[in-house]
């Protein structure tokens, strides 16, 4: 069996701006890094130890973070467009899995730059699909999956395959060292052409500043004086 | 097609959701993944039908493929939901089985003759892209939007689903719920990086204990500084909070932390540099020294 990380999928909307021209354009023209990533690839590890680990990814450019991290080959997926609609990159991630064959877990980043994409690739597997995980536990046949469920967290026992959208409570502890990159960059990448399946999508029809909100600033130079009307103002407001 | 669903799987969102859904043009069918209390609160929304879905003893993303089915028999024109994780779940479902197109980010729904036009916000806020659909379109709407204007409550309907057997909870556990107070509070004090010293954090618990607020930080603070436990981290990867108040000393405005605190009713920011994003996002600032305005702010709040 295999399971899945996939990893460097979504644009960073950080990249993303509004030109002179009134078009919206990418600073980046690939997907990035995302702060769940690395804890998608701890969770499929996890998931199934003996099972083949493969990274998948949007990327170009260096394509080997999940191979840095234990994944022991990397697909590469081409062609997926910028500009994408979420419901684009499932369909790409989705026949991508189905060409894999005996895959028992896909693990994803439950990032907050595209956050519909991993139920929709769950959807067009047919799985089911647990988002905000925190970490998995193999229980014989079964696997305990531990996600975030209000304040707390609830434990999930899941049979068969599923979709898990990962969501990482920090930033990476110990990173992989230039050793363990070197080696990685040495594991095979297939590159592949993404086969986006006929799935619906909006169309573009103008875009527009958004209404003003403007924020009012008091001068802390006189820090009684600013404080005093800020207090006022909260008073106005009925949250004081 | 023509209604407007939305689902709701959190009390914290459900206003807004609705704020949203109910300003759509069409008829609003809530479907509520929750407890009776949290149901009886939705159907004062302004929606036209409630059904709730028990979760007590089945996981609501169980009931992603029945609840998928009837989206495709009914049709909606529009599927509303903030980006409560459960809702996602279903919602992804629901596009793939309704053949609906997703859009996330999203400000203004509107429903004419069937078919829905969406704005969503781009570039971090910069431009309003406008999208139209020929299809059904699931839209995840943008935090801190309007809220509901609360009405007559419609009569909630139990809902009835078959659950999928391959998930099932093993078990809860809530014993974080609650220990720093930030989910229910009314008022909060956040603290970033520009506090200075640890030494500052004794102005932010004044001014917390004057205003009768809870204590929130930024993640560096607790993973780099170790000054908070991790549980009084806000942000994308921790909490989102939603209080009336929220008043962030010393925060730049990194869009992960303010992604946990957009659904406050007012932000306040005192930060010394007049530039820091944060200001762009707040309904009142002080630009000025932390030292001083703290200690200012703290007596006049114990004076009004």
């Amino acid at each position: 069996m295999t399971s899945i990380a996939i990893f460097k999928w979504a644009m960073n909307p950080h990249d993303e701006r509004v030109g002179s021209d009134g078009q919206i354009k990418w600073l980046a023209e690939r997907p990035e890094v995302g702060d769940d990533d690395y804890a998608a690839v701890q969770v499929a590890r996890d998931a199934a130890p003996d099972d083949e680990l493969v990274g998948l990814t949007m990327a170009s450019g260096d394509t080997a973070f999940a191979a840095a991290r234990g994944a022991e080959r990397t697909v590469a997926l081409q062609g997926v467009d910028i500009l994408a609609q979420p419901t684009e990159v499932a369909s790409a991630l989705a026949n991508a899995v189905k060409a894999m064959g005996d895959v028992s877990l896909v693990s994803i980043g439950d990032s907050a730059w595209s956050p519909m994409v991993p139920s929709l690739l769950a959807a067009q597997l047919g799985w089911p699909c647990i988002l905000a995980v925190d970490a998995v536990r193999p229980e014989g046949d079964t696997l305990v999956v531990t996600r975030r469920f209000g304040a707390g967290t609830q434990d999930v026992a899941v049979t068969g395959p599923v979709v898990l959208a990962v969501a990482a409570r920090r930033e990476e502890g110990a990173k992989p060292g230039m050793r363990q990159v070197l080696q990685a960059r040495k594991r095979p990448v297939d590159t592949v052409t993404a086969s986006i399946g006929d799935v619906p999508t909006l169309e573009a029809a103008g875009l527009r500043e958004p209404t003003a909100q403007a924020s009012k600033l008091f001068d802390g130079a006189d820090p009684a004086a600013a404080a005093a009307q800020l207090v006022s103002a909260l008073q106005s407001e009925g949250v004081l | 097609m023509g209604n407007v669903w939305m689902i709701v799987a959190d009390t914290m969102s459900a206003s807004n959701v609705a704020g949203i859904a109910v300003n759509a043009g069409a008829p609003v069918d809530a479907l509520v993944f929750g407890d009776a209390k949290m149901a009886e609160d939705v159907a004062k929304l302004g929606v036209a039908t409630v059904t709730r879905y028990d979760v007590e003893a089945t996981l609501a993303e169980a009931y992603a493929p029945a609840i998928a089915e009837k989206a495709a028999a009914e049709a909606p024109a529009a599927v509303v939901l903030s980006d409560n994780a459960t809702a996602r779940a279903l919602a992804g479902a629901i596009a793939v089985k309704a053949g609906a197109a997703v859009a996330t980010s999203v400000v203004s729904v509107n429903v004419a003759d069937g078919q829905a036009t969406v704005e969503q916000l781009v570039a971090e806020g910069e431009g309003v892209q406008v999208l139209k659909a020929s299809a059904p379109v699931v839209c995840v709407i943008a935090d801190g939007g309007p809220d509901a204007e609360e009405g007559a409550a419609v009569a909630v309907q139990d809902g009835a689903a078959d659950a999928a057997d391959a998930l099932k909870v093993v078990a809860t556990n809530a014993e974080d719920e609650g220990a720093t107070g930030l989910l229910t509070a009314e008022k909060v004090v956040g603290v970033g990086l520009g506090i200075g010293g640890k030494e500052n954090l004794a102005l932010v618990n004044d001014l917390a204990d004057a205003l009768g607020a809870a204590v929130a930080c930024t993640l560096p603070l607790c993973d780099n500084y170790h000054w908070f436990e991790h549980s009084s981290v806000v942000g994308t990867s921790t909490q989102k909070i939603s209080p009336r108040l929220y008043l962030c000393a010393g925060s730049s405005g990194a869009p992960q932390h303010m992604a946990g605190v957009r659904s406050a009713k007012v932000i306040v920011a005192i930060n010394n540099d007049p530039e820091a994003p944060v200001f762009r996002e707040c309904s009142y600032g002080i630009v000025g020294d932390l030292e001083k305005v703290l200690p200012a702010l703290t007596a006049a709040v114990k004076g009004a």
